[in-house]
């Protein structure tokens, strides 16, 4: 009697273990795009975050070999209208990319000079901008926009679970993804607020097929910044410049419009 | 005695040359002797350098751009002939309702509805619009940031961009500040620091007034 009920014991707890791993593996592993438009749907729909992003890319040289160039990134995005961009490279080149909601402004540390337009509307409206128009560079800056979602979506074409990662500082699942022009890697942790720890983009197409890294820490969903850290004030003796695509396609002058 | 003296100078400045042979080489490899240092060579500008989520060569995008451009044209196409035959039901109501002599207040409510309709259409075409100009944002984003731009001389044409690092090579004479903005004269070109691709580069410009 004694025996029938340790084995019964004994087969319950081996379908309840069985059940609760099953379920775990099933959490992981089931629908992992899910996963990845969730982290795409938090950050999109965040209404502010900070964090520091420690990335890496690849440049194939003329002569083949593969080089790899470093940088440092304190991002801070407070929507609707504003954000901040500390930079520091390898080199040592510092800067700065600030937005308040009126004008847009880089700032090298390094060479005391900036650049700044004025360009009111939102921090979609000014990444837009400052890539599109302005020809500037900002990493990952999709990330940062309120369409992450619906640009995962029209450019994902498939999400797979690789493993979960225990190396980093929370389990996180680690995504290969394949979209449209690029593949990337993603590492979303399995619990809690799906804030990305890395992500790794390689450039199939590209000669060398070469990758940028980028490893986030320092989450911050309640940043205290306050509205002068947005705001640009030029340094003593800094030197205004202009962005280059200013200077190659200057404005129409008032007299050439033919209005009036 | 006075060949060992003269043996010392030699020696000694044989030994100076030779350190600031290696101070300018290492001064090279430096970029010009800031911290860090850009240079020795080595382009950073790539395909990977953006962080972008899309690839300079494209991939599939331009057949993917061409599918929707194409897809769009269809829709509005399709449009259009919904408005054709809206227009055409609208011409064949009003003279069978002529014919008829039916109320023309119906007349004004079918058209009225039509209105409507073509407005709705045109929203969505400058919907449409707008969000392919969001994609092509993303699509069409490139990263020539100028850096690796090679030493030019002299005679650059104007809106010519250079790296900090090929500008440090060029033997430039005079400097002039104008209205807060400096102009560099190297060689017969004027250049200007202007940003582009997230660092500072030296553009050729016109020669600033009264140069």
């Amino acid at each position: 009697m004694n025996l029938k009920i340790n084995l019964r014991g004994l087969l319950a707890a081996a379908l309840v273990w069985g059940g609760i791993a099953t379920s775990a593996i099933a959490e992981s592993s089931s629908a992992p795009d899910a996963h990845l438009m969730r982290m795409a749907e938090f950050l999109g729909r965040a209404g502010m975050f900070s964090t520091t992003i420690q990335a890496g890319f690849d440049v194939v040289q003329a002569s083949g070999q593969k080089i790899e160039f470093r940088e440092r990134r304190q991002v801070t995005v407070i929507r609707p209208n504003r954000f901040r961009v500390e930079i520091e490279e390898s080199d040592g080149e510092k800067g700065l990319v600030l937005y308040d909601g009126q004008a847009l402004t880089a700032y090298s540390e390094t060479q005391n000079v900036y650049a700044s337009v004025e360009k009111p509307g939102t921090t979609d409206e000014a990444l837009v901008y400052f890539l599109r128009d302005l020809k500037m560079r900002m990493p990952l800056a999709l990330m940062f926009s309120t369409t992450f979602l619906q640009e995962m979506e029209r450019r994902v074409q498939s999400v797979e679970l690789v493993e979960v990662d225990v190396t980093t500082d929370i389990a996180c699942l680690h995504l290969a993804v394949r979209a449209d022009q690029v593949d990337f890697q993603v590492w979303i942790p399995e619990t809690g607020d799906p804030l990305p720890r890395r992500i790794v983009i390689t450039y199939r197409g590209e000669k060398g097929q070469p990758q940028f890294r980028a490893d986030f820490s320092n989450w911050n969903l309640a940043p205290q910044l306050s509205d002068s850290d947005f705001k640009f004030t030029p340094p003593d003796a800094a030197e205004r410049i202009e962005f280059l695509s200013e200077i190659r396609t200057p404005p129409v002058s008032e007299g050439s419009g033919g209005g009036g | 005695m006075m060949s060992v003296k003269f043996f010392r100078i030699v020696s000694a400045g044989i030994i100076l040359v030779f350190l600031a042979l290696l101070w300018n080489e290492a001064a090279a490899r430096r970029g010009g002797g800031r911290a860090g240092g850009r240079g020795g060579g080595y382009s950073r500008v790539g395909p990977a350098s953006g962080g972008s989520f899309s690839s300079r060569s494209g991939g599939t995008r331009q057949g993917a751009r061409a599918d929707r451009t194409a897809a769009r044209s269809d829709v509005r196409q399709d449009r259009q002939s919904n408005r054709t035959d809206r227009a055409s039901d609208r011409q064949e109501g009003a003279s069978e309702r002529a014919s008829t002599r039916q109320d023309t207040v119906t007349d004004r409510q079918e058209n009225r509805q039509d209105y409507v309709s073509d407005r709705q259409d045109d929203r969505m075409d400058y919907r449409e619009d707008a969000r392919e100009d969001w994609q092509d944002y993303y699509d069409d984003r490139y990263w020539d940031h100028w850096r690796g731009g090679s030493g030019f001389a002299a005679g650059v044409a104007i809106g010519t961009a250079i790296s900090a690092a090929s500008f440090s090579s060029l033997s430039c004479s005079k400097t002039v500040t104008l209205a807060g903005a400096t102009y560099y004269n190297c060689g017969t070109s004027w250049y200007k620091r202007a940003y582009s691709g997230g660092s500072v580069t030296y553009v050729v410009v016109n020669p600033p007034p009264g140069y």
